[in-house]
């Protein structure tokens, strides 16, 4: 899958603080146990899939909305599996994990 | 100020350590010089004594010689056993049991040894006979009869000095000659024994002929005289020569004289070993006393240095911290005299500059609030001029404070926020109202002039200390977080914090306010294009803070159009993402 160079991903709070190598966010394990990650082409596109996700009953502490660049997410995030402007239902679906 | 320190310690401690250098050297070397001078003249004293004793002793030595000849001749042994030569040896040998250290020599009429005789105390051990002894020097003379007394010098094989005298039988008729000597090394050792100073004899020309000094024959040639010195001797002076040949030493040279026959010189040699020895010490133990004292008076110059400098050290510190500004610093008078009175004048200065100081940045911070309260005023005026922008500031400043607190901004950055954002359109007083109030889209000249604004607003809040961190919010507040923004092209963290928020309030007012070309915008179509230009032109962390804080925004934006905007009529349906975790 093609990224567009700047993306945005959803950091959600941790108690762990700011540091970049730790930053969590927001994903969820599928069956085979790969980490689904959102990243949005735009900032509107991740504010819309929170806002919607919320009302879908989809919780999200957020942190920060953090511009990435999509060349370089696979290399930055190597255990995420990244999913380009999911809606809510599609990322959620029936599995909850972050 | 470091480089100073202790440099009046040195001037006062340097003259000190000169001065005594000096007066010592010159002492150490004056004293040496006079103990040396002294030592040398009783040196000299001494060994013209000395020179004057081995002369006496010499002579003395010479007249035995004459008193054993006498006493040889005087009977009739001699003369008794002349002719058999083993009664003549016997009778010699038992003579000079009682003569020891002479030699005895007797001489038929042609010149040739009849026996020779040396005496060793008890025991004469040394007997020669039958030598060709002819050709002593004067023994011809003496074989003709000629003299009944004479002394003469024997060089070889071992210098000797002899008194001879012809031997006649009872007949008259000569028979030989008898000859009583000294070996002259013998002499020498014997007087040496008694003066404790070496001896030399040297011939008439200035050769050794026997010496005491610890020298083999061979070096005897070291210490021949040359004809000046030679010539300088006479018996009414001495001559002193310094020696190096067994050991330095001086010598002093007199006439060698046996009766009216002169025979060469006698040399009496004092070793200066001692002398200079004597010297040293006494040159070590000034030495030793001047350092002590140049030790001591170092230290009582570093004392006094340290009593005179410890309370200006003090002074020039109390100045330091008077500089950086403690003007609640006194520093403690302890002395009475002119330091102290100094220390005392310095502390009136400090309370003078206190109080001073005091009413002056009382009258600055009046100054600059009156100046403030000015600045503001003109805000205030330059707001109130175009209704499109009238309450601009004040909304502004309540959605950056509420962006800023989502931040954890500080309570100093919320001050510094709350001030810029009041004051960051100020730079607007230099723009035309043509422009400022211009009903349609900007040309591009004018554009360039509006992006003046934060430079001249800047220029105008400069005088005032205490809104040195807001100029940077009020100056960057039109940056981007890409770097297209103005007027120094930022980019990302390189823009301030507060200005990034401004920036974020300032685009949301500008949004939901009218403006001479169009009417306000809904807050979600204000929404919308800030969250488009998140991590382009606004910073996508203030964008998040905003996004998070939203509620409280909208919140303020119904309040300010009495209700009329109402664009989310479920107000638990936005913003409340924040509070919520999904899959916890």
């Amino acid at each position: 899958m093609t990224l567009p160079d700047r993306i945005f991903v959803i950091v959600i709070e941790s108690e762990a603080g700011r540091d970049p190598a730790l930053m969590p966010l927001l994903s969820r394990s599928d069956a085979s146990g790969n980490k689904l990650t959102p990243a949005f082409s735009s900032m509107l596109l991740a504010t819309t899939f929170l806002n919607q996700a919320q009302e879908l009953g989809y919780y999200v502490k957020l942190d920060y909305i953090f511009p990435a660049d999509g060349r370089r997410v696979a290399e930055d995030f190597p255990e995420h599996t990244i999913q380009l402007d999911p809606s809510p239902e599609g990322f959620f679906g029936s599995v909850s994990g972050v | 100020m470091s480089q100073f320190r202790h440099r009046l310690a040195l001037k006062i401690v340097l003259p000190f350590a000169a001065l005594t250098l000096a007066i010592g050297a010159l002492g150490t070397l004056t004293a040496t010089s006079a103990l040396s001078s002294r030592s040398q003249e009783a040196f000299d004293n001494q060994l013209i004594h000395d020179g004057f004793v081995a002369q006496s002793m010499v002579q003395a030595g010479d007249a035995d010689r004459r008193s054993i000849l006498r006493l040889l001749t005087a009977g009739t042994g001699l003369s008794q056993n002349w002719a058999n030569t083993p009664a003549l040896q016997a009778w010699l040998e038992r003579a000079l049991t009682i003569h020891p250290n002479v030699v005895v020599e007797t001489v038929d009429p042609s010149g040739r040894e009849i026996v020779g005789v040396v005496g060793h105390g008890e025991v004469a051990d040394t007997v020669t006979r039958s030598r060709d002894l002819s050709a002593w020097p004067s023994l011809s003379y003496v074989l003709a009869g000629g003299a009944l007394g004479l002394d003469l010098v024997v060089p070889a094989p071992r210098a000797a000095i002899f008194t001879g005298q012809p031997v006649r039988n009872a007949g008259g008729v000569l028979v030989g000659a008898i000859l009583v000597g000294d070996f002259l090394d013998d002499r020498a050792a014997a007087i040496k024994a008694s003066l404790h100073d070496d001896i030399t004899y040297y011939d008439i020309n200035g050769q050794v002929l026997g010496t005491s000094l610890s020298l083999v024959p061979g070096q005897w040639s070291t210490l021949a005289l040359d004809t000046t010195t030679r010539n300088r001797v006479s018996p009414t002076s001495v001559v002193e020569l310094s020696r190096n040949a067994g050991g330095p030493g001086m010598e002093i040279l007199s006439p060698w004289a046996v009766r009216t026959t002169n025979l060469g010189y006698i040399g009496t040699t004092a070793s200066t070993a001692g002398l200079l020895a004597d010297g040293n010490q006494l040159r070590i133990l000034l030495v030793a006393l001047f350092l002590a004292g140049v030790l001591f008076t170092l230290a009582i110059g570093v004392w006094l240095a340290r009593r005179i400098s410890r309370p200006v050290h003090r002074l020039v510190e109390a100045t330091r911290l008077v500089s950086a500004g403690d003007l609640d610093h006194q520093t403690p008078v302890t002395t009475r005299d002119e330091i102290g009175e100094l220390t005392e004048s310095f502390n009136q200065m400090t309370r003078s500059l206190k109080d001073k100081g005091g009413s002056l940045k009382l009258t600055m911070t009046q100054l600059q609030d009156t100046y403030l309260m000015t600045i503001e005023a003109l805000a205030a005026a330059v707001e109130a001029r175009d209704p499109y922008t009238h309450g601009h500031t004040q909304r502004v400043e309540e959605y950056a404070v509420i962006m800023a607190k989502v931040l954890g901004c500080d309570e100093a950055e919320l001050s510094a926020i709350r001030r810029a954002s009041v004051l960051h359109d100020i730079g607007k007083i230099g723009i035309e109202d043509l422009i400022l109030r211009k009903q349609a889209r900007l040309e591009a000249d004018e554009e360039i002039r509006m992006q003046k604004r934060p430079v001249i607003g800047v220029d105008m809040l400069k005088g005032i200390d205490f809104l040195d961190p807001v100029l940077p919010l009020v100056r960057h507040h039109h940056e981007r977080w890409d770097g297209n923004g103005y007027p120094d092209q930022l980019h990302a963290d390189e823009i301030p914090l507060g200005a990034r928020i401004l920036a974020v309030a300032d685009a949301l007012d500008a949004m939901t306010s009218d403006r001479p070309y169009r009417a306000a915008r809904t807050f979600d179509y204000a929404k919308t294009e800030i969250l488009k230009g998140s991590a382009t032109h606004f910073d996508p962390e203030v964008v998040t803070a905003f996004i998070k804080s939203q509620r409280a925004i909208e919140d303020l934006l119904r309040q300010a159009a009495g209700d009329e905007v109402n664009h989310h009529p479920d107000p638990d349906d936005v913003g409340g993402w924040r509070l919520h975790v999904v899959g916890r």
